[in-house]
């Protein structure tokens, strides 16, 4: 079973890392998409380890690194939650390949094993960004006996079974229950912006507060962690106390937990594979009365449950909009006038307050559902291509779900920050004004540039989201185009209304030069 | 006016790397015509009807629908026409009923004939009960239904089916044969590709044969078949022409 279980994982990794598509790809620029993602996944490991080390050494210097084990080990479980918890349904649960792997020699539980670990490969890894850091920082500060080594190596190992046993469970009744009918998608959306939401609250809380202040926060987020996610005390006391009973009870835990999970999935994975395959609503339909859309608002209106249907292309595209209001709300409860007098820098206020505008418009224009909304189309474009409507209309639908996401958030924002800054007439108008400006660019230049280079060949969504080019170059043009006249701001406050209004009228010929470019843009496979 | 809905003229399509998947390919579809395409895997079968359904780019030559160029004239073109490919992907994350709503909304089917027609061609086909459920619930030959359903909807002077009894029940590939006899009773026309000898024999009026990009026969079947069987012919032209 050992040898098959092997085979099976190396399949799933290929997979996975994408190795066999960079060896075998052929094509140079199928070579050259693989060399970008692979230079963007170093960018991020470097940033997780960065800010894993900067954590580390924060506690560290302020004499709190006892608390780095069980909060460390927290926030390791939640990433992997997550990872599980997306990823398993399609690589344990309704998996495309799941015919041809259950016709083969292989037991069900050689099956699960395979998928479990080539999902622990990916979740160790994650672990390890994460905790290698803080476990030097532990070692350097607090212990780094052979005894305290040999636990957190353990530990290291072991962190990802009950998290990816937990959020499979989730998954599995999730996926029982639910999964044809989308709903799942809606648990995770909420899962990940309640966890995002969550991040950015702790993150300006730990701003506010001053050394005295962390420690507490630290020492009180440590014991919350440790009540709530029980297994970090475990590890935490086996650390920090030495106890070899709590030692025992993360690994017997975490073992046997797993063991009786792959047991107990053994039994029942058929059964839930085939209901998934099986099941349908229940076949009792009838026609009834029609209703008649013209034909843009058919399109608008499957574009819109494209979006909600597929929650990477959601939350990818959208997830900034509910960042912005609720930094914008919490500003409300902040009093930024006054913290900013407070710090000392009273002289900067005006400055901030004119470059508010364009805050907003850098957060609001990092993302746009129209970046990847040709690319997300893959192998149904087929469907629009043949339809008798214009590739302007099609566009048009495209570019109206992402200003139905946009703007409302940031004219709510622009309202609130008027609230809490007290910008006056012109600043307000300018509030609104630029976001929406900006919010114009990012529709018409996502579509501009998913266009001009479409990712279509895909086999899952999160490829086309996350992978496709068009998202990075919006984005990096939103970017450059916010932060320029930022500088601009600083270095001639005198003409602030002048770079403002040229910045608006500039990115609105920007977007008019690339509309006239769709308009001459035809359709073909 | 035309009596011919499909018209190519010198089509080629020329993929990059130079390699000619058509060329010079000259072929009429008339109106009531049941026109089958054969040719072996690779032949420019798909390449033709891509490129004629207005989805397929192409450098030189014309194609006309009922006299309008599917170049010139793309939204008008596709407007008379229903295509269906060989492996119908649809939208996944629709209900049967909302794809069947949306190609109605976009060729202007209007609320009462959209009804009827759903109601008429889904018991046809045995997919009404589950018009309900979502499209990616369905198995490839429910898909290969719903997709046929949307492009008989809406009564196409053109239907174009790139491989259409693939997936298909016995019983279904009965009643797509009577609806493509019905549609083409009614005026309209079908041009489709298949691999079926038998029922390109039965159930065309006129037959084309294409080999490595280039048209080796075309005419009524009977004028094709002469008195052997379809395969025989299919087989001589073919190993023939090589």
């Amino acid at each position: 079973m050992i040898h098959k279980c092997l085979l099976l994982v190396r399949l799933q990794l290929l997979g996975f890392f994408g190795i066999n598509r960079l060896r075998y790809g052929g094509s140079r620029q199928e070579k050259r998409k693989m060399g970008f993602l692979a230079v963007g996944v170093v960018f991020v490991i470097l940033v997780m380890i960065s800010y894993s080390c900067m954590i580390a050494a924060g506690c560290a210097m302020i004499g709190m690194a006892s608390v780095l084990p069980a909060l460390m080990l927290a926030v390791s479980s939640v990433v992997t939650f997550i990872f599980t918890f997306m990823k398993c349904n399609g690589v344990l649960f309704g998996m495309k390949d799941y015919d041809m792997v259950m016709s083969l020699p292989v037991s069900s539980t050689a099956v699960i094993v395979s998928r479990l670990l080539s999902m622990y490969v990916m979740n160790f890894l994650f672990g390890c960004l994460v905790l290698v850091p803080s476990m030097v920082a532990y070692g350097v500060t607090v212990n780094g006996s052979a005894v305290s080594v040999f636990v957190m190596c353990v530990c290291l190992v072991l962190s990802p079974l009950l998290p990816m046993v937990l959020a499979m469970l989730l998954g599995a009744v999730i996926t029982a229950v639910s999964v044809r009918f989308g709903h799942s998608n809606v648990l995770v959306i909420l899962l990940s912006v309640a966890a995002i939401l969550a991040i950015l609250a702790g993150s300006m809380k730990l701003d506010q507060a001053d050394d005295a202040q962390l420690i507490s926060l630290a020492i009180a987020a440590e014991q919350t962690v440790r009540r709530i996610w029980i297994p970090a005390g475990w590890v935490a006391a086996a650390l920090n106390e030495g106890s070899l009973l709590q030692f025992g009870l993360f690994l017997l835990t975490s073992v046997a937990g797993t063991a009786l999970f792959v047991a107990l999935l053994a039994r029942f994975y058929t059964k839930i594979n085939t209901a998934i395959f099986s099941h349908r609503a229940a076949a009792s339909y009838k026609v009834g009365q029609m209703r008649c859309r013209g034909q843009l608002k058919a399109l608008y209106l499957r574009e819109l449950k494209h979006l909600v249907s597929c929650s990477i292309y959601l939350l990818n595209s959208c997830i900034m909009a509910v960042l912005l209001v609720a930094a914008c709300a919490a500003l409300l409860f902040v009093n930024p006038v006054q913290r900013v007098a407070e710090a000392g820098m009273g002289q900067y206020l005006d400055l901030i307050i004119t470059a508010a505008p364009f805050a907003v418009a850098l957060i609001a224009g990092m993302t746009s559902t129209t970046a990847v909304s040709m690319s997300v189309e893959g192998k149904y474009r087929w469907l629009l291509f043949s339809c008798p409507i214009r590739a302007m209309d099609i566009f048009h639908a495209k570019m109206a779900v992402n200003l139905t996401a946009m703007l409302p958030a940031v004219w709510i924002s622009a309202a609130l920050l008027i609230v809490s800054l007290n910008p006056g007439l012109a600043g307000a108008v300018w509030l609104f004004v630029i976001p929406t400006v900006f919010v114009l660019f990012s529709t018409v230049a996502g579509l501009f540039f998913d266009l001009k280079y479409p990712n279509y060949d895909w086999t899952s969504e999160y490829q086309a989201v996350k992978q496709s080019p068009g998202v990075l170059i919006t984005m990096a043009a939103g970017l450059v185009c916010a932060v320029l006249p930022m500088v601009l701001l600083y270095a001639a406050a005198n003409y602030a209304q002048l770079i403002l209004a040229a910045d608006a009228v500039l990115m609105l010929l920007l977007t008019g030069v690339m509309y006239g470019c769709l308009r001459r843009v035809r359709l073909f496979l | 006016m035309s009596e011919n809905i499909l018209e190519i003229r010198s089509f080629t399509k020329i993929y990059s790397g130079g390699k000619r998947a058509v060329d010079q390919l000259n072929l009429d579809v008339r109106k009531g015509e049941i026109h089958g395409f054969i040719g072996h895997n690779g032949a420019g079968k798909t390449t033709t009807i891509r490129a004629l359904a207005g989805v397929l780019e192409f450098e030189e030559g014309e194609i006309l629908i009922a006299g309008h160029s599917i170049q010139k004239e793309p939204v008008l073109c596709k407007s008379m026409m229903a295509y269906i490919p060989d492996n119908p992907d649809l939208y996944d994350y629709l209900t049967g009923i909302q794809y069947l709503n949306y190609i109605g909304d976009m060729f202007g089917v209007p609320a009462k004939e959209r009804k009827e027609e759903i109601e008429k061609y889904g018991d046809l086909l045995s997919l009404t009960k589950e018009l309900g459920g979502l499209i990616g619930s369905y198995s490839h030959g429910m898909k290969q239904k719903l997709a046929l359903i949307s492009a008989f909807m809406h009564h196409p002077r053109l239907l174009v089916l790139d491989e259409p009894f693939v997936g298909l029940d016995p019983e279904a590939s009965f009643h797509l044969k009577e609806m493509m006899k019905e549609l083409c009773a009614g005026g309209g026309a079908i041009f489709f590709s298949t691999h079926v000898l038998e029922v390109a024999e039965k159930l065309c009026d006129r037959i084309s044969i294409i080999k490595a990009g280039k048209l080796i026969a075309s005419g009524k079947t009977d004028e094709v078949r002469g008195n052997s069987s379809l395969e025989e012919v299919f087989l001589e032209v073919t190993e023939h022409d090589s």
